[in-house]
């Protein structure tokens, strides 16, 4: 079941009088469950992808389809709420909000999404403790390393069940070690829950743990690979 | 690239952060420069008035003349000395003069007037009343018995051009004098307080009037250049000896002097106050805008750039800022002050309040001074340099990593985090990330809500001293003098003549006693008189008082200080103040003779013999009213038991006015009338009205910068915060929600600002409200106004506080309202992209 869905998809930024192409024509099609990584080198448009499909930026021209609903007509309001309860983000940065703990910053989707106290107070807990950080509930962001961030990060994306997860180069701050127990523990997740995540990358980790590789360059597709288990 | 450049280049990069810091220099910069404009015009006008339209730059006297201005002291018109002073150095013009007072009759009515007999011919050269005149003449050299006065004192006295009028005085020899005069001219200087008292005659006629033949009581002159008045003054007294006394404007004028010190005084408050407020809010700006950019300086400090650099960078930036901010500022401050510097601010409104500020007309002109203006400018650029110096500091001292990071240095802190309460809405949270915002940068936040608690703690305090110097006037008014209702016949309060009166007082003071309101009333005359010793006459009121009703509705018995009060109403003794006694020389027991005017216009003289004294510690009640036994009063002004007045003491002052429309109704058709404290007193209700005026002024400039220093700082956290809320809207937060959380934050630094201010505000009128506030260095100026002590009493009437208060919260919320929609507005995409 497609999950995600592009036709024809082309993005152009105008730069004083110079129209550049990021993307240019993107046909593609994601499944439920898939564990797949955009690569690429850099200006190929990953992101650029990434945030259509994510439904913060939108398309010069071209159709997207997100849960089979059409989102490249919808208004920034319905956009809004399209990324409130469909879309989950992970960022290279980690970017939690600085004045909320680990435990809030879990809890702020569903806060948003007006899920009763005691349901959103049991699920981040339990969500936290699914990606190792039971014990560090109160912490706010500073008080964590890199890795734990961005544990939280995953937790957030997560926490509210998304149809998507995507995630703009999650492991490029992380040592190897770190950044490979992070993506076991997105790949888990992805198994147990059918959560679907979409890397964008340049990670040789990330790329060995996909399931399927679409390469970019130039605003295209060059090479659309599924792994065999 | 030079370091200059680069800063140049900087401020251009981040023109929304510039322009900011722009703004709250050039406003603060033009606001100083207009306040003080205004005052500076106010003062100017006043000195120059009061000292071109009757005294003159300078004065001569016989020795002592000025400090017991009694005629013995006169000196003989020496026209050669005349003529050596007239060729002194800076003298310009020279006149001379007889001075003294006397009782003015017109028809019906006598007043007490300041008499100058002048030289029409020299006069004009010396002082300008003579451009006054909009009525007939001025005087001219062949005249005789010929007086010109002004157009208030016409009205009152009821006199027209070609009328006669009838001067009354002592003359040198202590003899009652009096002599006719016909009216040839009426002059309207715009100034209440000359135009209701000053008469000009010939100098002859004054000389026949006053028993001065051949003798003149003072020389004014006129010097080249007001300001070295003092040093021509001294100069003149060498060359004349100690024959002279020589006195500049400022000795001659104490009151206005002090008056202008006081202005002087507030003016500098409330410079401080908006300078303070101005260095907060460019300090604020400034410590942000080089704060965000860390990573920057980071870089700069990676590539080699020494700390330094950093340094004078920073405060280079700063300085280009200064100076920008001090062209605009200066041409949007000269602009607006020039403008109204030749079209003048209207206070013709607020005439009666003026009347108490001897100088003024009707119209401000702001003055221009290079001199203050020098003087802001530079203080603005301090203040916009200086605060940089802090930051740039620190951020010299990061380590570049760290820098390029944005590692904060600063712990976090985790209490925050575990005191979270498990229950939370949507609305809880962005009041929690509110919250925690302002902890997150307290530097930030102390001096943003710092600003706002300092300008309402200093409005409070000055809001309070002028509720206590109002409560003051008006609480010594009604317990010394005027009580808080009097009944009166129609037209009385315009001429104090025993021609009106109230008949058949008992029926009436029957009658008042039924309202409930009333607790006590008491019967009285009053009438313009003129009160002469052996060797002065000065102008009063005479009141004749029950002495036994009087002290239950004022309370002058309380203040005696020596002999006692009235007893019996058919006695001989007469009470007066302070002032008065000393002025006329007097002690306890001596004869004094009252003259003044019948209801048929005849003139009346009875006297009597000092009983006791009395000291209110204003100097116009002290020196303003004579008290005499009602019954003695009746006898003097053949009223037989007719009474000018009822003075009534009510329950409560609030219930004035009530109980003044009550006694109204039930008096109406009789021609008298109730009139509350309000309508005697109707200087005092202007004052209280323009002095409310003048703080809402204040009160808008210092609003007006608290505002942009409230929006520069949460444009600035906005600005530091992008990222942060390109995660928020990334995660599907609606825009609406990121205009609240900053709105949030604003009525958080509202609150603190607010409270701490109300706090401090308080704290301070408190303090002063039980020790007072000493203003005996200005006593000149609070003399002038009736009522008012020395020591003023501040005091924090709520009423009348509530609304600025709110005023200003709402101020800082509405302007947190563009910087949060420019949040709102972001693109998740740049945001997120936002270094």
């Amino acid at each position: 079941m497609a999950i995600v869905r592009t036709e024809n998809l082309i993005k152009e930024y105008h730069q004083q009088s110079i129209v550049v192409a990021a993307l240019r024509g993107i046909d593609l099609t994601i499944n439920k469950g898939e564990f797949m990584a955009l690569v690429g080198p850099s200006g190929s448009g990953k992101t650029t992808l990434l945030n259509l499909i994510g439904g913060l930026d939108t398309p010069s021209s071209g159709r997207i389809w997100i849960a089979g609903q059409e989102i490249g007509s919808l208004s920034k309001r319905k956009l809004s709420a399209l990324r409130l309860w469909k879309v989950g983000f992970i960022f290279q940065e980690y970017n939690l909000i600085p004045v909320l703990s680990a435990l809030e910053n879990v809890e702020y989707v569903m806060l948003l999404q007006k899920i009763p106290d005691k349901e959103r107070r049991e699920r981040s807990v339990s969500v936290l403790a699914e990606v190792g950080l039971k014990g560090l509930e109160h912490r706010r962001p500073q008080e964590l390393s890199g890795g734990q961030q961005q544990r939280v990060a995953v937790a957030r994306a997560i926490v509210s069940k998304p149809s998507i997860v995507l995630a703009d180069e999650p492991t490029a701050n992380l040592d190897s070690a770190t950044g490979g127990a992070l993506l076991d523990l997105m790949r888990d997740l992805n198994e147990r829950h059918q959560v679907t995540f979409i890397f964008s990358t340049h990670d040789a980790m990330v790329m060995k743990r996909a399931k399927r590789l679409v390469q970019l360059k130039d605003g295209q597709i060059v090479n659309d690979k599924i792994k065999p288990d | 690239m030079s370091l200059l450049k680069l800063a140049y280049r900087n401020l251009w990069r981040n023109k929304s952060r510039s322009s900011i810091t722009l703004s709250a220099i050039t406003v603060g910069l033009a606001a100083l420069i207009f306040v003080w404009g205004f005052i500076d015009g106010m003062n100017e006008q006043t000195i120059e008035n009061s000292t071109t339209y009757i005294t003159g730059h300078l004065k001569i006297h016989k020795a002592g003349f000025h400090d017991d201005k009694a005629l013995y002291l006169s000196m003989p018109h020496d026209l050669a000395l005349q003529q050596r002073i007239n060729d002194a150095p800076h003298v310009v013009a020279i006149a001379p003069r007889v001075e003294d007072k006397a009782l003015l009759s017109g028809a019906d009515e006598a007043r007490g007037v300041k008499v100058i007999g002048i030289d029409p011919v020299l006069e004009p050269s010396v002082t300008t009343i003579f451009k006054a005149i909009k009525q007939g003449r001025y005087l001219q050299a062949d005249d005789g018995n010929s007086i010109v006065l002004g157009d208030k004192l016409a009205a009152k006295a009821d006199l027209k051009v070609g009328d006669e009028a009838v001067l009354v005085t002592q003359a040198r020899d202590g003899s009652l004098a009096a002599d006719r005069f016909q009216v040839v001219g009426l002059f309207d200087s715009g100034i209440d307080m000359i135009d209701a008292s000053y008469v000009f005659i010939p100098l002859s006629a004054a000389q026949e009037l006053y028993s001065l033949w051949g003798q003149i009581t003072a020389w004014t002159l006129r010097i080249d250049n007001r300001q070295m008045a003092q040093d021509s003054a001294r100069q003149l007294k060498n060359e004349l000896g100690a024959g002279f006394d020589v006195l500049d404007w400022k000795q001659l004028l104490p009151e206005m002097v002090q008056m202008i010190r006081f202005h002087e005084l507030m003016s500098y408050i409330v410079i401080f106050i908006i300078i303070v407020i101005v260095a907060v809010g460019v300090a604020n700006t400034i410590l942000m805008a080089v704060k965000e950019r860390t990573r920057e300086f980071g870089i700069m400090l990676a590539l080699g750039t020494s700390q330094l650099q950093v340094i004078q960078l920073v405060l280079l930036e700063s300085f280009i800022l200064g100076i920008f901010g001090l062209l605009l500022g200066n041409v949007f401050g000269l602009l607006v002050t020039n403008y109204f510097a030749n079209a003048g601010i209207d206070l013709t409104e607020f005439t009666l309040a003026m009347e108490t500020m001897p100088g003024l007309t009707g119209s401000v002109y702001p003055l221009i001074r290079l001199d203050r203006v020098f003087f802001v400018s530079i203080v603005t650029l301090s203040i916009s340099v200086l605060p940089a110096l802090y930051p740039a500091w620190q951020v010299s001292r990061l380590q570049p990593v760290e820098a390029i990071q944005g590692v904060a240095k600063n712990a976090v802190h985790m209490a925050w985090g575990q005191t979270t309460s498990a229950r939370s809405s949507t609305r809880l949270v962005f009041w929690r990330i509110a919250f925690r915002n302002i902890w997150r940068n307290p530097w930030r936040s102390a001096l943003t809500s710092g600003a706002t608690a300092f300008g309402l703690a200093a409005f409070l305090f000055l809001y309070a001293f002028t509720d206590g110097f109002f409560e003051q006037m008006i609480d010594n008014s009604i317990d010394f003098s005027i009580a808080h209702v009097q009944i009166e016949p129609k037209g009385y309060r315009d001429d104090y003549s025993a021609a009106y009166y109230l008949s058949q007082p008992d029926n009436l003071l029957t009658q008042v006693q039924q309202n409930p309101g009333v607790l006590a009333a008491s019967p009285r005359i009053q009438v313009e008189a003129m009160i002469s010793s052996p060797t002065k006459t000065e102008p009063l009121i005479l009141t004749g008082v029950d002495s036994d009703l009087e002290p239950h509705v004022t309370r002058l018995d309380a203040v005696i200080i020596e002999g006692k009060y009235l007893k019996g109403n058919d006695t001989t003794d007469i009470l007066l103040g302070r002032k008065l006694v000393d002025e006329l020389d007097l002690r306890m027991g001596e004869k004094i003779v009252v003259t003044t005017q019948l209801a048929d216009g005849s003139l009346v003289s009875g006297a009597y013999r000092l009983f006791g004294i009395y000291q209110t510690g204003n100097e116009t009640f002290d020196r303003m009213f004579a008290y005499i036994g009602l019954r003695q009063a009746q006898s003097l002004l053949s009223m037989q038991d007719r009474v000018s007045t009822i003075a009534i003491r009510l329950q409560e002052r609030d219930l004035s006015k009530i109980t003044a429309s009550d006694l109204n109704e039930s008096m109406s058709g009789t021609g008298y009338e109730a009139k509350s404290w309000q309508d005697i007193m109707p200087v005092l209700v202007q004052m209280i009205d323009v002095t409310r005026l003048m703080f809402f002024v204040v009160l808008a400039i210092v609003f007006a910068i608290v505002a942009i220093g409230v929006t520069n700082t949460l444009i600035m956290s906005v600005l530091e915060r992008t990222r942060e809320f390109g995660v928020m809207l990334a995660m599907g937060t609606e825009p609406r929600f990121i205009v609240r959380m900053v709105v949030y934050e604003s009525i958080v630094l509202g609150f603190i600002g607010i409270a701490l201010g109300t706090l401090m505000g308080v704290l301070l009128v408190s303090y002063y409200s039980e020790y007072g506030v000493d203003l005996s260095d200005y006593s000149g100026a609070t003399s002038a106004i009736p009522g008012l002590t020395n020591v003023v009493y501040p005091m924090l009437i709520f009423a009348n506080l509530w609304l600025p208060t709110l005023v200003l919260f709402i101020t800082g919320i509405v302007a947190a309202f563009y910087p949060a929609s420019r949040a709102a507005q972001l693109s998740p995409v740049t945001a997120l992209r936002h270094a």
